[in-house]
């Protein structure tokens, strides 16, 4: 090992030319992804930093009323396939099983509607009787609704105190947008066969959040057992349909692995691509603002990941080729290697070492480089110098290793078949021989 | 002589030669659609989505997007809403998640919003002398409500929608809405008529419609008290293409006379701080359309600024608009194209150097000089790029006048253009081989009429 360390050493210091080209090619890749990586982490920050917390510790989760369950399948043949079919999820057990769900505190049931009333255009959300949500909301005066005419209005509406006792009439359009429109499953849409009511205001709460700022009344769900349809076009809820569930949580931050919990219960609604999740469709999670400014930051950033991925693509080239041509270049020597006894692996290995030696100097380099920018010219988007964070170090570097060992495979393959009379003549050398 | 030699070795070598063709090929053609094809689109490029919008461009007054002029600006608190069905605007066709969801919006320190109409005024101001600009206007729309029953065994249902004044005389002469109406289109001066967008579901009207207006209050928008207008529906526009792979624009638009929506603004009291939401731009030339949005978006940094068919791809990919304005990085894509180009001329000349050395030294053994081995190897190296720069560029060519041409450009102008494409295209291509060049022309000069004969 020894030797060949020497001898990549003493091939390095003739080829010099060649590999500080390789070296500095490295260098470039690394230092670029080094820079552009910190700087859009640096911008992201900013972004999400800029974004509004929700202050709501629950998972906020529109609903489709049904899923679609697929039995097992027997192995024996002579078993018939038991039917799929559509299973309610408002009943008990499926709440249940909702709520058992690791880090969930309790689950609240509740009908969102789109409400126009002498308030303007509101959300109108029926909370199911007794649920947790009702202890969360707020009361500033009044009382909760404890019926389906009373109402809750927010204090955001102006003199708001002075509408307690008053009548007010609510009128709530079918799916504005309709949920067939877009990205929703296909499941039966029944309108709200009251679509104009007179609800009587009893309190007034304030919204802790954007996700509950409307509207709020009462709602008396209905349990339902079983769905004897299968089209889904066709199975029936008798209204109320509820339409959104409230997850509230030990542990927001962990809101995630609870949404992935959710997805894993229930895989098989068909015609809801992610991320409309079976059957939770759409999803406010908590740290939802600050992950949508995550998103917009990397949407900006996209073409600048586009180039570094094309500079790196670029120095690849470059590594590629310049190895092959150091190939050629010394052939030779290898052959006279081979001659003088040294063996195959040994002498690819010299070929590898050198480019390790590259690799090592144009890496060095490139962070010391990208550390230089960073503390001297380039300033964040913050305005404070850029930070280099290690995972972006240490994605760097291991994005460059990898790009080398992809590179030195040919030279290496080829130094380890070549014969001796192939590498001292010139001939061809087959990357793979086949063995008699 | 030495140059007809280099031309020589190139054709002999006819397999390597066209790689390095392809290669700048490849890069000529990248050059080509992100400094001009990239810029905007053919005259009648997303037309349907053109109709609908009666324009090119809209300018929101408020922060939906961000750019990287908002990050480095900074100031803004980003808050998650679901959007106000009490501010319709067309956009809702296209993406209608940030009314049904929500989405981000970016509050100014000052709150915004406060000198909306004076602002809205001024841009209108600057843009009329904009000679990009043929036409601008200042944009407006009502919600209303509708009592519908699909089935007489169904229950009734109240349906959402909006009116939008719009401007006849552009409908009819640039967007040629005429074409697209079962039934008629509006007439100048016609009062409480309209037109619907069909494709909306759950708002299809038909004949006379009682559509109900809110009324204006101290605390906003006041649906209980509403105007029952009745409005006659005189035509219904389709903006369903011919072919079935794109979408069925629509929204939930009645499209009346500006006479129209005043009468019911001075009925209800609601005044035009509340109806006015945006700004709609037409351009006079398609071709400029996405490089003039930039200069907008740098230039009006309190509005969004969305380019139509940046909608209208939202649309047809089934996805929402994007929130984040992706960074101009066309220049950066123009030099890289051109590196990887002329360092893979580089890489085959080198190569073709190594197998050519015993020639070289002969040819230095009889007398050639540094400069005939030069010229040789650069004559090769430049051809080489030429050739790729010619084919890239003419590949393209009939793409740039057609996108020029379509947009009634003068003949002169688009030959100029194309002209100065080219030379742009020989300039960047034949430099990049001179520099690139002197790789395979060092390895050339470093070989030696001794080091051949020794089988070196």
């Amino acid at each position: 090992m020894r030797d060949s360390i020497y001898l990549a050493q003493s091939g390095f210091r003739q080829r010099l030319g060649t590999y500080l080209v390789m070296a500095l090619l490295v260098a470039f890749t690394v230092a670029g992804y080094l820079v552009v990586d910190s700087y859009w982490k640096d911008a992201a920050e900013i972004s999400t930093e800029g974004a509004e917390p929700l202050n709501f510790p629950y998972i906020k989760s529109h609903v489709v009323h049904a899923y679609l369950s697929t039995p097992p399948i027997s192995r024996d043949p002579d078993v018939p396939s038991p039917a799929r079919k559509y299973i309610p999820l408002f009943n008990d057990t499926e709440l249940d099983r909702i709520r058992n769900l690791d880090n969930v505190e309790s689950l609240t049931v509740a009908l969102s509607e789109d409400s126009f009333s002498r308030f303007g255009n509101l959300e109108y959300l029926s909370i199911e009787d007794e649920n947790p949500l009702w202890e969360d909301l707020g009361l500033r005066e009044g009382r909760l609704p404890e019926n389906s005419q009373e109402i809750l209005i927010p204090e955001t509406v102006p003199n708001a105190s002075s509408y307690i006792g008053q009548t007010v009439s609510v009128k709530v359009t079918r799916a504005t947008v309709p949920q067939t429109f877009w990205k929703d499953p296909v499941l039966k849409d029944d309108p709200d066969p009251n679509p104009a009511k007179s609800l009587r205001v009893v309190g007034v709460y304030r919204p802790s959040s954007s996700m509950l700022s409307g509207l709020v009344g009462w709602l008396e769900v209905r349990r339902v057992e079983d769905y004897p349809e299968l089209d889904p076009k066709t199975v029936p809820m008798s209204w109320p349909v509820p339409n959104t569930i409230f997850l509230k949580l030990d542990d927001p931050s962990r809101a995630g692995s609870v949404s992935f919990a959710w997805r894993i219960l229930y895989p098989e609604m068909p015609e809801a691509p992610f991320p409309m999740i079976p059957p939770s469709k759409v999803e406010w999670l908590p740290d939802l603002p600050e992950r949508l400014m995550s998103e917009a930051t990397r949407q900006v950033a996209q073409p600048v990941f586009t180039n570094t991925l094309n500079a790196f693509s670029l120095g690849t080239i470059g590594i590629f080729a310049g190895m092959f041509m150091s190939f050629l270049d010394r052939r030779k020597e290898l052959g006279i290697m081979k001659t003088v006894g040294i063996d195959s692996a040994h002498t690819a290995v010299t070929v590898s070492m050198e480019v390790v030696f590259s690799g090592v100097l144009g890496t060095l380099g490139g962070v010391l480089a990208a550390h230089m920018v960073t503390r001297y010219y380039v300033t964040g988007i913050s305005g404070n110098p850029i930070l280099i964070p290690w995972t972006t170090l240490v994605s760097g570097v291991s994005i460059a290793g990898i790009i080398l060992l992809a590179a030195t495979y040919i030279p290496n393959a080829m130094a380890r078949q070549g014969t001796v009379m192939e590498l001292l003549y010139g001939r061809p050398i087959p990357l793979v021989r086949k063995k008699n | 002589m030495f140059v007809a030699l280099g031309l020589k070795n190139a054709w002999r070598n006819r397999g390597k030669t066209a790689l390095g063709i392809v290669s700048m090929a490849v890069a000529a053609v990248i050059f080509m659609s992100s400094s001009t094809l990239s810029k905007g689109y053919p005259a009648r490029a997303y037309w349907e989505a053109r109709q609908l919008i009666g324009a090119e461009i809209l300018m929101l007054p408020e922060k939906i997007a961000l750019s990287t002029d908002t990050l480095s600006t900074g100031g803004y608190t980003w808050e998650f809403l679901k959007r106000s069905y009490d501010r319709p605007n067309p956009v809702m066709g296209f993406d209608p998640t940030p009314y049904r969801y929500g989405a981000m919006r970016g509050v100014a320190p000052d709150g915004g919003d406060k000198h909306l109409l004076s602002m809205i005024d001024r841009v209108v101001k600057e843009l009329g002398q904009d000679p990009n600009v043929s036409r601008v206007t200042v944009r407006e729309s009502l919600p209303f409500l509708v009592l519908l029953q699909l089935k007489s065994d169904e229950p009734a249902f109240y349906g959402y929608g909006f009116i939008e004044p719009r401007d006849i005389t552009a409908d009819l002469e640039q967007y040629g809405l005429g074409d697209t109406v079962r039934g008629r289109y509006l007439a100048e001066g016609d009062l409480l008529k309209g037109v619907v967008c069909s494709g909306w579901p759950f708002l299809q009207l038909t004949g006379r419609v009682s559509l109900e207006f809110p009324r204006m209050s101290e605390s906003g928008y006041d649906y209980e008290n509403a105007l029952t207008e009745q409005i006659e529906i005189v035509g219904e526009m389709s903006f369903r293409t011919s072919n079935p792979a794109l979408p069925a624009y629509s929204n939930p638009v009645v499209f009346v006379t500006p006479q129209t929506l005043e009468k019911i603004k001075e009925a209800t009291g609601i005044p035009d701080s509340e109806t006015v939401w945006g700004i709609g731009v037409s351009v006079k030339n398609m071709a400029e359309l996405e490089s003039y949005v930039a200069l907008l978006r740098r230039q009006y940094p309190d509005f969004t600024v969305y380019a139509v068919p940046q909608l209208a791809a939202a649309a047809s990919n089934r996805d929402s608009v994007g929130v984040g304005v992706p960074m101009d990085m066309r220049r950066v894509t123009e030099v890289l194209s051109f590196m990887i180009a002329a360092l893979l001329a580089a890489t085959n000349l080198s190569i073709l150097m190594l197998s050519r050395k015993n020639e070289i030294g002969i040819l230095r053994a009889l007398g050639a000089t540094q400069w005939n081995i030069i010229s040789m190897v650069l004559a090769e190296s430049l051809w080489i790029a030429f050739l790729g720069s010619l084919i890239g560029g003419l590949t393209t060519q009939p793409a740039v006048a057609y996108q020029l041409l379509s947009n009634k450009i003068a003949s002169r102008t688009v030959v100029l253009t194309m002209a100065a494409n080219l030379g742009k295209l020989m300039g960047f291509s034949l430099g990049a081989a001179v520099l690139f060049g002197f790789l395979p022309v060092a390895k050339a000069l470093r070989v030696t009429p001794a080091q051949v004969m020794r089988g070196e």
